[in-house]
């Protein structure tokens, strides 16, 4: 089996696969894991080579690229089989993953976006912090009010204007799509409002310059750092940022999630069979137990966003500390009040993405208006989804 | 063996006609040592922070820790499972047995090239330089399958058979260019003294080129150990993992990476990496005279 | 290539005009010439014909096992649209045509990686020889700086870089700290799209340890002989490294200026370990093999990432042969 992570994860991992080891005499699970950098590249050439993992941890914006191609097996096998049960699991999840007729994988941890701020910075300078159902402009205002209060030494919110993610919920807000299976599920003035509200955020100096926002990889650094008071990010990451961070950071959910929510809950990664495993039984119990164990879950806990399979969760969630409660607390409000998970993402997606960030940077550092950099992102990105 | 080839390995040569003036010397160490102190600010930065609570990596610009942890050293030494104790291990079969690999193999193919005459030279040798021309990121998928097809996955095997195939052309043509300067003399006088090929490159060629074979075994070892995308690719199962995949094992792009016990292995893995170049520098710096010779 | 190749003095060498430099013992008293046999005379001549191929045994094996067949199978890849999860389709010359007409984050990487490559070997390259110079006096401590100049680029190509270069070139940076002093407005210098190459041109001067200990390996094996006679005829300083440093140590030139050169065109980690894999800012610092490398493991664009590498293969083999045909001019080889 294979995954990426960090030390925390591959920790809990590898004490379940221990377990799994114990419970499953005759079973041995090769454990491969490394870091983020470097994983598609070896999981491909695997691939390629026939030799691929008999379980792989796969992350979303890809899975459509392996499953369409053939390279998962069908789970549906599995569950006839009765190595796999589907028992606990919300039918939109599953159907999420359904690609071409066959289940091509199974999401192994559930999350959604959040927005996290300094509380401590904040009143330092005085400055009052959002309340829960806040709007962009509260959050306009609120960032204004931390650059003028600290005199720009501290922006009040990172520029996201070149992520996708983001953008994703805004629309959805609007009640639109980013994508769908035909391809763009926006109209150009949604991305102009969109890019606009950051070139004013910009203009305020309530966000990031363009060659601060490009310096950090991941935003939730400038937070770290002191750079940013506050900026978005993915629930389940939450607990570890603080844990670097020296101030206490508080969680909410997105802006103008009050009158139409735009926030969903989304597969954090997923669990597939490679197509190509000679032990797809084995593999798929070993699947089965990740995913539905409530042993298993105990341990892995929400390192991985919290389990979808909903007869797991509490045993999931029993032993977590404060700011995992907190991460949970805003995903189950998700679930509770939240849009629905959008299709599965066409073939080309990942092109995509990467061009929507590379028109938004062309607007952060002025070289295109708003409305040529939409227009051109469109007719591109209609062009790449053929 | 008569070619009157005297090495001394005892005396560091300068340049012949210096003489001494003490304030010179003084403003030439001093501009060395600042020099120096610039180049090296990075790396106190990361030996500081490997000794910072991870809160204070990123939002202290001061690269001295206060208060100094250990703590950092302890998580990451037990690494993710398996341990940085296996790590290095590993690391240390693999880089010594492609330092041997590469001495052997590279040398005596850079001095068929240097030196010796045969047909198609011309030929196999813009065929060494052009391995050196193609990204080695296309190579990799091919590689792969057939180091795959020969069962070698999840061995150290395609790390190492490879230097001692010479597939390193970087290293020939090293030896290539060391040896086409060293005085031709030095051969013929060997070839009239009635040594072949072999005892030549064995008795007179070799211990001329000390400083290209030590120059070889640094590299070598430094980037055999610092390899990433290699083992990587080859090494699936924990037990056999380097020491830069245990490194990347810490990071995570997309939630919390262990920044404080990476650095700290990152600092001990300098250690052998150092402690290796240290060690070859000497042949670097040892004065290879060749008496007998008329310049 | 082949050009150095063909030496003229190839057929001098055996006359024996060129042997009176040898200074000698005349006569060997410990190997018996005459005795000799015609037999071990044979075996001697045929072992000298098959000498140059055992010498290369390893090398041979090597090229045609393990790198030509790769290299034929990525170069029979680059006409098909393979995705290395689907097998290959044959497209012809379709990905050639694509990355010079219909892709202008091609033609980008192309800038990028120009600009990068003349700028930043030059100065590395001066760099390293200055300190081997420098380094190689009799100065007292000589070992402790040759190992600091040497340290930075034992991490050269970590992961640690990342962190590094965001502390010296980040809008928080020592660069910015120093600037401040001066007065000078504080910006990312890592984040600006003006700049952001800048850095990674620093990151790779800054890493010139390697040229230099291959110059300094180079300067010791230059025969002192050599300045020994200088000294008697009366050279200065500067003659001494016009006319014996210099010549003496062209080959390693010519070797430090190849290599070099393509190692700044197939240049990947610092790009992609500072910039996080993207490029950025604004593809910036896309360097040619990082957008080939996006291409074919980000986009599954195999094909295509074969395509542009034979293309810079080209591009590099192109340089260096131009370089090999300079060389002749300025190289000195001992023969």
């Amino acid at each position: 089996m294979s995954w990426w992570g960090s030390d925390a994860r591959h920790e809990v991992t590898n004490e379940v696969l221990d377990l799994f080891e114990e419970k499953n005499p005759g079973i041995t699970v090769v454990r491969d894991f490394g870091g983020f950098d470097g994983y598609l590249d070896k999981i491909t050439t695997q691939y390629t080579g026939g030799n691929s993992p008999d379980v792989v941890q796969l992350y979303n914006e890809v899975l459509r690229e392996f499953a369409s191609r053939g390279q998962t097996a069908d789970l549906n096998t599995a569950i006839e089989g009765g190595e796999l049960s589907l028992d606990g699991w919300p039918d939109d999840l599953v159907e999420t993953n359904t690609i071409d007729g066959q289940l091509s994988a199974l999401p192994f941890g559930l999350s959604t976006h959040a927005f996290i701020f300094d509380e401590a910075r904040s009143a330092e300078l005085g400055v009052e912090v959002p309340a829960e159902d806040y709007s962009w402009d509260d959050l306009k205002e609120y960032a204004t009010a931390i650059s003028t209060a600290s005199g720009g030494a501290l922006y009040g919110v990172t520029d996201l204007s070149h992520s996708y993610q983001v953008f994703e919920v805004w629309a959805k807000q609007n009640k639109e799509e980013f994508l769908t299976a035909e391809g763009i599920g926006f109209t150009a003035d949604t991305l102009v409002d969109y890019w606009d509200y950051w070139a004013d955020m910009r203009a305020a100096k309530a966000a990031t310059p363009p060659d601060v926002t490009s310096e950090y990889a991941s935003p939730y650094d400038a937070v770290i750092q002191g750079t940013a008071a506050s900026t978005f990010l993915f629930a389940n990451q939450y607990a570890g940022v603080v844990s670097n961070s020296g101030n206490p950071l508080a969680l909410l959910r997105m802006p103008g999630e009050a009158k139409n929510p735009g926030q969903y809950l989304r597969t954090a990664m997923n669990l597939l069979v490679s197509s190509q495993s000679k032990h797809p039984a084995e593999a798929a119990l070993l699947v089965n137990f990740l995913l539905n164990d409530p042993e298993a879950n105990a341990i892995l806990g929400i390192e991985r966003g919290v389990p979808a399979n909903g007869n797991v969760v509490k045993a999931a969630t029993e032993n977590v500390d404060e700011n995992n409660a907190k991460a949970i607390a805003l995903i189950e409000s998700v679930r509770e009040h939240g849009a629905a998970a959008p299709v599965p993402a066409p073939t080309g997606s990942g092109t995509v993405n990467t061009l929507f960030t590379e028109f938004a940077q062309q607007v952060q550092f002025g070289s295109l208006s708003s409305k040529d950099a939409a227009d051109q992102f469109i007719a591109q990105a209609k062009s790449e989804l053929g | 063996m008569t070619t009157d080839i005297k090495i001394d390995y005892t005396r560091e040569i300068g340049v012949v006609g210096r003489r001494n003036k003490a304030p010179r010397s003084v403003l030439r160490h001093g501009l060395l040592i600042g020099f120096g102190l610039v180049m090296l600010y990075p790396l106190i930065w990361m030996v500081g922070a490997s000794f910072k609570e991870s809160s204070d990596i990123f939002t202290e610009i001061w690269p001295f820790p206060d208060p100094v942890v250990l703590e950092n050293y302890e998580r990451g030494w037990r690494g993710s499972g398996v341990g940085f104790g296996t790590y290095f291990l590993n690391s240390t079969i693999v880089a010594v047995l492609s330092v041997v690999g590469n001495l052997f193999a590279c040398t005596l193919a850079g001095y068929a090239f240097a030196r010796l005459s045969f047909k198609f030279r011309a030929v196999f040798f813009a065929c060494m330089m052009a391995t050196l021309m193609l990204p080695h990121h296309v190579l990799m998928v091919p590689q792969y399958i057939l180091f795959a097809n020969l069962g070698w996955v999840n061995t150290f095997l395609p790390l190492i058979t490879p230097k001692f195939l010479a597939v390193d052309a970087f290293f020939v043509f090293l030896m290539v260019q060391f040896l086409r300067g060293l005085p031709r003399e030095l051969d013929e006088a060997a070839k009239i003294d009635g040594a072949g090929p072999w005892r030549t490159f064995w008795h007179v060629i070799l211990p001329l080129t000390l400083p290209a074979l030590a120059t070889t075994s640094i590299f070598t070892f430094i980037w055999t150990w610092n390899d990433f995308l290699s083992p990587m690719i080859y090494l699936q199962d924990p037990r056999t993992y380097t020491v830069p995949l245990g490194l990347n094992s810490f990071l995570d792009a997309s939630g919390d990476s262990a920044w404080g016990p990476m650095f700290a292995m990152a600092v001990l893995s300098l250690g052998p990496l150092f402690g290796f170049f240290l060690a070859g520098q000497k042949y670097l710096t040892t004065g290879i005279a060749t008496t007998g010779l008329k310049g | 290539m082949a050009l150095t190749h063909s030496r003229p003095s190839d057929t001098e060498r055996s006359a024996p005009g060129s042997e009176p430099h040898v200074v000698r013992g005349s006569e060997d008293p410990r190997t018996p010439r005459a005795a000799r046999g015609l037999r071990s005379l044979r075996a001697a001549r045929f072992n000298e014909r098959l000498a140059p191929y055992l010498f290369l045994l390893p090398w041979l094996i090597g090229f045609f096992v393990i790198t030509l067949g790769p290299m034929l199978y990525s170069l029979y890849l680059s006409f098909t649209n393979f995705s290395m999860l689907a097998p290959p389709e044959w497209v012809g010359i379709d990905n050639y045509i694509k990355m010079f007409t219909n892709d202008p984050k091609y033609l980008e990487s192309v800038r990028v990686t120009l600009v990068y490559v003349f700028v930043s070997v030059p100065l590395q390259l001066a760099f390293a020889l200055m300190l081997a110079m420098v380094l190689n006096r009799g100065l007292r401590g000589l070992p402790i700086y040759r190992s600091i100049y040497y340290l930075p680029s034992l991490i050269g190509g970590s992961v640690a870089i990342a962190v590094l270069w965001r502390q010296m070139f980040g809008h928080n940076g020592l660069i910015n700290q120093i600037l401040d002093v001066f007065g000078i407005e504080a910006q990312s210098w890592i984040g600006n799209p003006n700049t952001a190459l800048g850095t990674l041109i620093i990151l790779n001067v800054w890493t010139f340890g390697s040229p230099m200990v291959i110059f300094l390996a180079a300067l010791r094996q230059i025969p002192q002989e050599l300045y020994e006679a200088g000294a008697v005829d009366g050279v200065n300083k500067r003659q001494q490294f016009l006319h014996i440093t210099l010549p003496m140590l062209t080959p390693i030139v010519l070797f430090n200026l190849i290599l070099q050169l393509i190692g700044a065109f197939q240049a990947f980690t610092p790009a992609f370990v500072v910039s996080g894999g993207t490029g950025g800012p604004v593809n910036s610092t896309l360097f040619y093999t990082l957008y080939l490398y996006q291409r074919g493991f980000t986009s599954f664009q195999m094909g295509y990432a074969s395509a542009m590498a034979w293309v810079l293969f080209v591009g590099i083999a192109v340089v260096t042969v131009i370089n090999f045909w300079f060389s002749k001019y300025w190289v000195h080889y001992d023969d």
